[in-house]
């Protein structure tokens, strides 16, 4: 490549360029991004001066992993396409389970209510009105019993959305899988387990901060001994972006979060060539495709540097990145919802482009309410239309090389690093939590986006423009909860605290208390107390008194 | 002297999803008004209670878990309960259209859905609002 | 509006509503406050007043919710003041002191009220004094006035306080460092709160070299007290610490000295801010003052040289005339 010639033809063009836009023949002031990153209007390799292929890309399924974490990428195998579902009771969603994976799903994932993420039983004051609405409600080991009845557990892989109490819920799983007779060793799927990202964005947070990291770590090392094939963690910057963050900053804050949890377990002791390679991520893809390439690139580069560099992971496992997908949410419009499929779209390519290893596809009336089985079938059909008709899982990485995609590729990192830097200033995460730094951050960020929608500095199509006065308003079936699974799940959980043998239920949240005050690995109480049919709220209870709650910085 | 309007932004519900409470509570910060934050999870004797102790002339409620229902009638009641008529009482988050008929009913002034603009929360909120005791 | 006894009423009576209005009126300096404040003076004068401050994220709210609920628990009344200096620039604030508050805050000897920094007649520490009196005569036993940081605003908010709480935590050395002066000041009792974090012995070490520099007192040594807030660890240390701080200022007599103190600080601020207030009113009125005020911004007259043109004016116009305008 002659640059000189290069450089000469670039400064025409933008000469040229410069007069339209000093002429005010642009059509926009401003050409931003979904984060309001403002790009070039043209890259060439002059970007990519100096750029050294092996560095920063590498090939697939070889360090840095840019391109990817195996070597045929989706020619062997495609994503895994897993649908986030849950609702109601655990009968309920037992069978809407079944009907996904005859309808070719190959992993379950399971959303819980919004008590059960809290640490609540159905029976308590605080859960009412909210017993089975965004999820599925599990009090005890009975419920996830019949949740994964007829389920065979040893040829599912299983993901469960749940965080402060995730080992309690990992513990009843076991003990399910125990009943099944499935080994241990057989079980694969995934917790969230990710507290972190809570206190930044998600809020579901329990006990503070650092009980809480501690228990994370019960679960790696507990997982690591007996659950070889189980992903310990899913450390997520899925919330993070739904909170309103950028797309830097929900790979920013999602590293540094993984970060520290690889500090406090090597603090236990852990081999990171161990423990390393059941950890996994969970991203948002949303609408700006190009950003969101960069970005599930960028992630793969960044963390393998980490785990070689500063950790000093040698296993290839332990140094590559694998996530989960899930398009974003938030982008969502309850005006014209049919438009959502035709963003979902997007952004599930953009996800695939970026080489995800699973992807959840939303619903397009998720924006109103939980989905109905159509909008399901819709969006789990627009990964397969992905799959098999649009030709973008025939060529690995087929965007790399792109000027412009390495080029942002390269800003994400940089940008990252910058983050890095402030956080470690301010004395790392829990520190920065504290300050509020990571709430604030969010918070500016959704506020200049709502504010530019307001402004029309951002077109969202059938909310400030392209509104027709058709349709603007959802409409179509809703699903709706009904009001009586409440009553039968707190029937059904007061009949269980009377059957059960109370005596073993209160021996062995004894032994749980005395495991967390002790500092012991909680997990092998924790399937002691799910096994006698202990509740969550009670086995929570137990950590709330031994760990305190925690109650978050006001910060705007 | 200056004598601002006071607003509540409540967010009841199990979930932990603050963004669009924070967005109005710094919407209506920006135009003037004190905003008391109440921060998640808090119940309708919690919400209630602290629009008393604060003195506010509106209460805003964000709630997106599903539970609206179930939550501001209860606040409604709470009101009604200790004969307070001079607090605005309005929503937003992704309640039904159905629901909202319901709210409406029961003295919710106005619910504002997903996409809603701020600036029309808070010009109607400065619209409605009945300064108590002038 | 005018004055309504009625409200008095239902205040002396116990009616939250009643004195959230009533702090509401003394806060916004509405018209005619000074007659609510007349009518509550009889009822001011039997709380204990204490401060607490320290930087953000330390926990200070969380652990002024458990040390409430302590005295809750010993059957005392409280009240919690959470100043907030936040937000001056569009007029508007977001005060979200009330997020820590857990269960408590239903107790009916409970009463919670956030307080912002207002751009009206007085600051924000004059407001702060006068919301504490209204919870005296609400007849709250124990006000807790929390702020953050030291301040000008918030030093002079705990010398309205009996005894005044440094919160701090490990690793957060620099922000004493940077606030010594103030800290040292105003700190009876220091804790340092989440002390399970690294780095406590050194904060722990750092205080107590400062508190060295205390002078001597033989009667009272400012105790450092560790605590865990989140689990109630240290809070009933606090309690009683504030307890011991109580007794000695009774029976050495600094109590009755520093309400004395107060009271008359409390005069001199109010009588300060009012006499501006009056002489800026009509100064504005006076013929040349406009004209004064536009040499001023032009450069044609020194600001020191119109000064004293304005002064000689308020000697001769106003404090030597008879003042029926």
């Amino acid at each position: 490549m002659n640059l000189e010639k290069m450089k000469e033809s670039f400064n025409k063009w933008k000469s040229d360029y410069n007069k339209k836009k000093d002429a005010s023949k642009l059509r926009q002031k401003k050409f931003m991004s979904v984060s309001s990153y403002e790009p070039e209007p043209l890259y060439t390799p002059l970007d990519l001066q100096d750029f050294d292929y092996f560095e920063k890309l590498g090939i697939p399924g070889d360090y840095p992993f840019t391109r990817g974490v195996h070597n045929t990428l989706y020619r062997e195998r495609l994503w895994t396409m897993r649908q986030f579902a849950g609702f109601g009771t655990a009968k309920q969603s037992n069978e809407r389970y079944k009907y996904l994976l005859k309808n070719g799903q190959t992993g379950l994932s399971v959303a819980f209510h919004l008590p059960t993420l809290m640490g609540l039983d159905s029976d308590n004051p605080l859960s009412r009105g909210e017993i089975g609405k965004d999820g599925v409600a599990i009090d005890t080991l009975a419920d996830m019993e019949t949740l994964f009845d007829g389920i065979p557990l040893d040829k599912v892989s299983t993901s469960m959305t749940i965080n402060a109490p995730a080992a309690i819920l990992l513990a009843m799983y076991i003990a399910v899988a125990k009943k099944h007779g499935v080994a241990p060793e057989k079980l694969s799927g995934t917790i969230q387990n990710d507290i972190l990202k809570e206190y930044i964005a998600q809020k579901t947070f329990i006990f503070p901060p650092e009980p809480s990291i501690k228990l994370i770590v019960d679960t790696i090392e507990y997982c690591s001994k007996h659950l070889p094939a189980w992903n310990t963690i899913s450390i997520s910057g899925y919330h993070i972006r739904e909170a309103g963050a950028t797309a830097l900053q929900e790979l920013a804050f999602t590293l540094i979060d993984g970060r520290t949890y690889v500090e406090a377990a090597i603090a236990r002791g852990l081999d990171v060539n161990e423990f390393a390679p059941r950890l996994s991520f969970f991203f948002n893809s949303h609408n700006d495709f190009f950003e969101e390439v960069a970005k599930f690139r960028a992630a793969r580069r960044i963390w393998a540097k980490l785990m070689k560099e500063k950790f000093g992971a040698s296993s290839q496992r332990a140094q590559l990145m694998r996530f989960h997908t899930q398009t974003a949410g938030c982008s969502l419009t309850a005006n014209q919802i049919e438009n959502n499929i035709v963003r979902v779209t997007i952004q599930a390519l953009a996800a695939v482009m970026g080489g995800t290893q699973s992807l959840h596809t939303n619903s397009m009336d998720e924006a109103l309410a939980l989905p109905t089985e159509k909008a399901v079938r819709i969006a789990l059909r627009t990964q397969q239309i992905i799959a098999n008709e649009s030709g973008a899982a025939n060529v690995i990485d087929p965007l790399g090389g792109s000027y412009y995609v390495e080029k942002l590729t390269d800003e994400m990192e940089r940008g990252v690093m910058d983050y890095f830097d402030r956080i470690d200033r301010m004395g790392g995460v829990l520190s920065a939590i504290d300050k509020g730094f990571f709430q604030s951050e969010i918070s500016d960020a959704a506020f200049r986006h709502q504010r530019e929608i307001e402004k029309n500095e951002r077109i969202v199509v059938g909310v400030n423009s392209y509104c027709d006065g058709n349709g603007e308003k959802g409409g179509g079936d809703i699903l709706k909860i009904d009001e009586k699974v409440e009553r039968e799940q707190v029937a059904a959980l007061t009949a269980l605290k009377k059957k059960r043998d109370n005596d073993k239920v209160k021996s062995s949240l004894e032994r749980l208390k005395n495991d967390a005050r002790s500092g012991a690995n909680v997990m092998y109480a924790l399937i002691d107390c799910v096994e006698a049919y202990a509740s969550l709220g009670e086995m929570c209870d137990v950590f709330r008194e031994v760990y305190g709650v925690y109650e978050e910085p006001p910060m705007f | 002297m200056s004598e601002k309007i006071k607003v509540l932004i409540a967010k009841p519900g199990l979930d932990g999803h603050d963004r669009g409470a924070k967005v109005v509570a710094r919407a209506f910060r920006d135009a003037g008004f004190e905003v008391i934050y109440t921060g998640l999870r808090q119940t309708p004797e919690q919400i209630v209670n602290a629009a008393i102790e604060e003195d506010v002339d509106a209460i805003g409620v964000s709630i997106l878990s599903g539970a609206h229902n179930h939550c501001f009638s209860e606040i409604m009641n709470l009101l009604k309960h200790n004969s307070i008529d001079d607090i605005m009482v309005f929503g937003g988050g992704i309640i039904p259209d159905d629901d909202v008929a319901y709210l409406k009913s029961i003295g919710v002034a106005e619910v504002f859905g997903p996409g809603t603009p701020t600036d029309d929360t808070v010009k109607f909120v400065k619209a409605n609002v009945r300064k108590g005791n002038e | 509006m005018s004055f309504d006894a009625s409200l008095v009423g239902r205040f002396l009576k116990g009616d939250k509503r009643a004195c959230a209005r009533i702090i509401s009126i003394i806060e916004d300096r509405r018209r005619g406050y000074e007659e609510y404040m007349e009518a509550l003076q009889p009822h001011v004068g039997s709380a204990y007043i204490v401060g607490i401050t320290g930087p953000p994220g330390v926990g200070k709210s969380t652990l002024i919710n458990r040390l409430a609920a302590e005295y809750l628990h010993a059957g005392c009344s409280i009240g919690v003041i959470a100043v907030d200096p936040s937000s001056p620039f569009t007029g508007g604030a977001v005060l979200g002191d009330r997020i820590r508050i857990g269960e408590i805050a239903l107790d009916p000897k409970f009463y919670f009220r956030s307080l912002s920094s207002r751009g009206s007649l007085g600051g924000l520490s004059e407001a702060a004094v006068d919301v504490i009196r209204v919870m005296d005569a609400f007849k709250k036993e124990i006000i807790l006035v929390e702020t953050v940081g030291t301040g000008q605003n918030e030093v002079d908010v705990m010398r309205a306080c009996d005894t005044t709480v440094v919160v701090t935590m490990p690793g957060a050395g620099d922000d004493i460092q940077a606030q010594k002066a103030g800290i040292l000041e105003i700190g009876n009792i220091f804790v340092i709160n989440k002390a399970d974090r690294d780095g406590c012995e050194r904060t722990l070490r750092e205080l107590q070299s400062m508190l060295m520099m205390n002078p001597l007192n033989d009667k009272y040594e400012t105790p450092i007290i560790l605590a865990k807030s989140n689990i109630g660890e240290g809070i009933a240390g606090i309690k009683a610490a504030v307890d011991k701080h109580r007794a000695y200022l009774e029976t050495s007599g600094w109590f009755s000295v520093n309400r004395a103190e107060r009271n008359a600080r409390a005069f001199k601020n109010i009588m300060n801010l009012k006499i501006l207030d009056e002489i800026n009113r009509r100064l504005s009125r006076a013929a040349n003052y406009e004209e004064i005020e536009s040499q001023v911004k032009s450069g044609a007259l020194s600001p020191h040289r119109a000064s004293v043109q304005l002064m000689e004016y308020i000697d001769k116009k106003i404090l030597h005339h008879s003042t029926n305008e």
